[in-house]
């Protein structure tokens, strides 16, 4: 170990990353969306809300008739699209990782108890997903935010609650394998109670499939919250989304058609980004690969 | 405790329910624990040899409630294990503990060595702090490992490393009975002798008693006082290693015996004439009628086809289940 650090390389998972082209794509994609999201009030060059009638529906500055002062053109109202763009970040990136960790904290917590306890509880618990996964999640979200007011928190929890299915799943499937490890069964012989048997030695061992599965699912949320804020019942303005710009541009798709095609495609660049970002992560904590 | 029995088996049976093949069909069960009865004297070693299916895991998870019983009794120290709940059991987790078969699964490979081996001192509270870490470091240094090993995974160690740091952990509350499940076979050969020693070693130290699981006979040799030898779920044999070594009375016992490789190669010329054990163990779920081992047997008839045959002393402490049990040894043939 003490040569290597001598030779100042760079850490294992950087190197395995660069090795890893998609996954290289997938870190720069994310990386940009995360300090877009992060440092959206300093980059983007105008205020998002900010209606400029002079400039209704510029093209993008590439394009012929396009204005430089507004690289990627507006939209019916003025709004510069590249900061609406910007903003938009913003909302996907908090809804996508915070709706994650709801749908991860109690997806865990059930397939804990299901692959650990077995028996009936496993039988309820596994019912109860099979429920959930028969009913189409857009669906699902669409009566809860209708029942509530629908605003960033509102929606979090509805993409968490509905989206806690995979998660059960897979933790339930890892911890039915690591149940029948010796290093268990030596804690039970100890007389180590169960909680600790869980917390201890199962959860850090399912750790690995939790940050996989948290990776993708943070793409799905983003495609959820989308959904939603299209469909008109997620975001709400003045708040900016990628789904609420999608929407407002799809009447204008066949004479101006910027409005919408831009925000789509950077919701698909995110989401492959975070789908390659998920794959190499997947390759790089599975233990067989640990020798590369 | 009076006769010196630490802990007494009697008529333990544990069965796994295996679900119908069809619909409706009734649920079968799969007898891995048949009706086993012995006890063991405080201090000495056990050993229970068989070829892998025959129940010897089972019996020793059983024994330390692994798993759940269907019937019989595990008396420890004169109190039934089989009947305590969870919670009563706990009391008893720490006299019995169990040396786990592959080293590679028995650590929790996320966890520092010194963590490991002071989970079950943490856990009936026998110390913390200072004292814990002292504790950890006085375990590891009676099995053999270095001090500053403490603070490594399991990853960083060998095999027969790993072994040392279970043996720590099992050894760590102390316990009267240790159950070994196979310790060594996922050793190279080098490092099992290694192992044996230490147990050896600490169980003279300590006066730890054994139960010692093992699918060979040359393992048990080395570290064993009684010898039980189990197919497809019952005790066949069970005598003193040096009668059951000397004079095998069971078919199948004789058969273990032959099946061990000769390292001379001049006798193994003979090998050719000698009566290795055929044909493979029959399937548990449909185990043949009679005397389990009449397909394989050399002597069967037909009460071997037709009566089960149970264990019965034959000879001061020698006890065998069959019907024409060999009378001298090996000789007669």
């Amino acid at each position: 170990m003490k040569t290597t650090a001598k030779r100042r390389r760079a850490p294992r998972w950087l190197r395995s990353l660069w090795r890893s082209k998609t996954g290289m794509v997938g870190f720069i994609i994310v990386a940009v969306v995360m300090f877009c999201a992060v440092f959206a009030p300093y980059i983007a060059p105008y205020d998002p809300n900010a209606i400029n009638p002079l400039y209704m529906l510029k093209p993008p500055a590439f394009v012929e008739g396009g204005d430089i002062q507004f690289l990627l053109g507006t939209d019916n109202l003025g709004h510069d699209i590249l900061s609406r763009l910007i903003y938009g970040a913003r909302i996907s990136m908090l809804i996508g990782v915070f709706s994650v960790f709801v749908a991860g904290f109690i997806g865990t917590a059930f397939g804990l108890i299901a692959g650990y306890y077995g028996g009936i509880c496993d039988s309820i618990i596994m019912r109860i997903t099979d429920a959930f996964h028969a009913i189409p999640r857009t669906l699902l979200a669409l009566v809860a935010v209708s029942l509530m007011q629908a605003s960033v928190t509102t929606l979090i929890i509805v993409i968490g609650v509905t989206g806690w299915v995979n998660y059960a799943r897979l933790i339930r499937s890892e911890v039915l394998v690591l149940k029948e490890r010796e290093f268990v069964k030596a804690s039970i012989t100890i007389g180590t109670p169960d909680y600790k048997i869980i917390l201890k030695h199962i959860l850090p061992n399912v750790f690995s499939v939790f940050i996989v599965v948290s990776t993708l699912a943070v793409a799905t949320s983003i495609i959820a919250e989308t959904s939603l804020s299209f469909l008109g019942l997620g975001i709400q303005p003045p708040n900016v989304s990628w789904g609420g710009m999608l929407s407002a541009g799809r009447n204008y798709l066949d004479t101006d058609w910027w409005v919408a095609t831009l925000p789509g495609i950077t919701l698909t660049l995110t989401v492959l980004g975070i789908m390659f970002l998920g794959n190499w992560l997947r390759d790089y904590l599975d233990p067989h690969n640990q020798g590369l | 405790m009076a006769d010196g029995k630490l802990l007494e088996v009697k008529n333990l049976k544990t069965y796994f329910k295996v679900k119908a093949e069809k619909i409706g069909g009734k649920p079968r069960y799969l007898k891995a624990v048949d009706d086993v009865s012995f006890s063991i004297r405080q201090g000495e070693t056990l050993g229970i040899v068989g070829e892998s299916g025959c129940g010897k895991s089972t019996l020793g998870n059983t024994i330390i409630r692994l798993l759940k019983p269907t019937e019989g009794q595990v008396l420890f120290e004169g109190q039934d294990l089989a009947k305590l709940s969870r919670k009563e059991l706990i009391k008893y987790r720490k006299d019995i503990q169990m040396i786990f078969q592959d080293p590679y699964s028995s650590l929790n490979p996320r966890m520092r060595v010194e963590e490991i081996i002071a989970e079950p001192l943490k856990t009936h509270h026998i110390a913390s702090g200072k004292e814990l870490h002292e504790k950890v470091l006085e375990l590891m240094h009676n099995v053999g490992l270095d001090e500053s090993y403490a603070s490594r995974f399991p990853h960083e160690f060998s095999g027969g490393q790993r072994q040392r740091i279970g043996i720590a952990r099992a050894l760590a509350l102390q316990p009267k009975l240790v159950i070994c499940d196979e310790p060594v076979s996922a050793l190279d050969v080098s490092i099992q002798a290694q192992i044996l020693n230490l147990l050896k070693e600490l169980q003279r130290t300590y006066g730890l008693t054994y139960i010692f699981i093992a699918h060979g006979l040359p393992t048990v040799k080395h570290i064993s006082d009684r010898i039980a030898v189990m197919y497809l779920g019952q005790i066949v044999e069970l005598a003193d290693k040096e009668s059951l070594f000397a004079q095998p009375m069971h078919p199948y016992t004789e058969g273990l015996l032959e099946a061990i490789p000769l390292p001379d190669p001049d006798l193994r010329k003979q090998e050719e004439n000698r009566d290795i054990l055929k044909g493979d163990i029959p399937n548990a779920l449909d185990p043949p009628s009679g005397c389990h081992f009449h397909p394989r047997c050399p002597y069967a008839d037909d009460t071997c086809r037709t009566i089960c045959p149970h264990l019965k002393e034959l000879q001061p402490g020698h006890f065998v289940a069959c019907h024409h049990p060999l009378k001298g040894g090996m000789a007669e043939k």
